[in-house]
């Protein structure tokens, strides 16, 4: 029974380590690729054209003798969910606007602002689920390896399940938790979280592009740092299909093949969820009567 | 069937076909080499390893998203047209005329 328990929580610890690879992974590609901005723009652009039935280029109106086009010229990378506010549209599109209209505005607002934090969460959960089956499949990191090595190697399992080890993870996780809560909003949607805060680091900041490229570059090398010292840790179930001095038949293919799509699937499930589970096994195992100590 | 299940049979089947085509030339490719590299079985498992997150991105996030109902050209894809015409709010002279008999009305009452 000892053994078993031990056996889950040594996996949910490599789990909760794989989750943070593949967060930082996640986060790599969204501010290479800065997905936000497009869809802020998308829910802009649909809002006016439910509002006004004209496309957001077109749209125009004559102030003081002098046509203005409130929608030229905006960088939409420099912007985050905060413009999109009935205020911010009312001083945009006012003399547009028809008093009925003007009424309708803050909750057409509301509409777009939900859907744009939903459809983003979304594709955001999608990404994380991409970033962790390539992570692997290609690094080749099989969850039924790692399992069976952990059941049957007493030392490992006692490497990954011993209470310091495992407090540190916990510790580390929950820093991580605290800085993606305070410092970068946009990394902790590839954990599953629901995405209402999701924005770019960029979008709020008015940093210049040099910023945001080193910003990208001391992710990238966290990546890389992450993922070497992954692969120091777990140094079991991880990369046999390209060790040529093991013979690979089908069978072999296909354990190799599950066991990474299962653990890609795993660790997109969220670093939250293992840090939980690791949380409450860690209990479960301390209140245990005959408790090795 | 719809225009739209068509397609995504379409999108699907020419998936399958393209990811069989893969896999047998990485499979011929494989075991046709030298011994010392890669096998057969290797690289049908890496083609594998980069197909199957290439089309978890390319349906889930990137170009083919919209299909599942979600983001990317949905915007271009929209127009006053495909709107139901109860949604439309009125064009934009539509609603400035609106607007003067509104403030005519509000000055002679």
């Amino acid at each position: 029974m000892f053994t078993l328990l031990e056996t889950i929580i040594g996996f949910t610890v490599v789990m909760l380590l794989l989750s943070f690879l593949v967060k930082s992974l996640t986060s790599v590609v969204k501010n290479h690729l800065d997905y936000y901005s497009g869809h802020l723009e998308s829910e802009v652009r649909k809002l006016v054209l439910r509002m006004l039935g004209t496309k957001l280029e077109d749209v125009e109106f004559r102030s003081g003798g002098k046509t203005f086009r409130p929608f030229d010229g905006i960088d939409w990378k420099r912007l985050g969910e905060e413009f999109l506010t009935a205020d911010n549209f009312k001083a945009l599109l006012g003399p547009l606007l028809t008093a009925s209209q003007l009424d309708a505005l803050k909750a057409q607002v509301e509409i777009h602002k939900g859907k744009l934090n939903y459809i983003f969460a979304r594709r955001m959960k999608n990404l994380s689920l991409a970033c962790g089956l390539a992570l692997c499949l290609l690094v080749n990191i099989n969850a039924f390896t790692i399992w069976q090595t952990l059941y049957e190697d007493g030392q490992t399992r006692a490497k990954f399940a011993e209470p310091d080890y495992v407090a540190a993870v916990l510790e580390r996780a929950g820093d991580a938790e605290d800085v993606d809560g305070t410092e970068a909003p946009a990394e902790d949607d590839a954990a599953g979280d629901d995405g209402s805060a999701d924005q770019p680091a960029d979008g709020e900041a008015d940093g210049e592009g040099s910023e945001s490229e080193a910003a990208l570059a001391k992710e990238r090398e966290m990546f890389r740092k992450e993922l070497e010292s992954f692969t120091s840790d777990v140094d079991f179930g991880v990369g046999r299909i390209y060790d040529e001095t093991v013979p690979l038949g089908p069978g072999g293919l296909l354990n190799e093949l599950l066991g990474s799509l299962l653990t890609g699937v795993l660790v997109s499930i969220g670093a939250p969820y293992w840090h939980d589970l690791l949380r409450t096994l860690n209990r479960v195992r301390s209140d245990e009567p005959g408790r090795r100590t | 069937m719809t225009a739209s299940t068509r397609s995504r049979w379409l999108i699907g089947s020419s998936v399958a076909a393209v990811v069989v085509v893969v896999l047998v030339l990485a499979y011929v490719l494989g075991e046709s080499r030298k011994p010392g590299g890669f096998g057969g079985l290797q690289l049908v498992y890496i083609a594998l390893g980069v197909l199957i997150p290439l089309f978890v991105y390319v349906f889930g996030v990137g170009p083919l998203s919209a299909l599942d109902g979600a983001p990317a050209a949905e915007a271009d894809a929209v127009t006053p047209e495909s709107l139901e015409p109860a949604t439309v709010a009125p064009a934009v002279a539509g609603a400035a005329a609106e607007k003067e008999t509104a403030a005519g009305a509000e000055t002679k009452s």
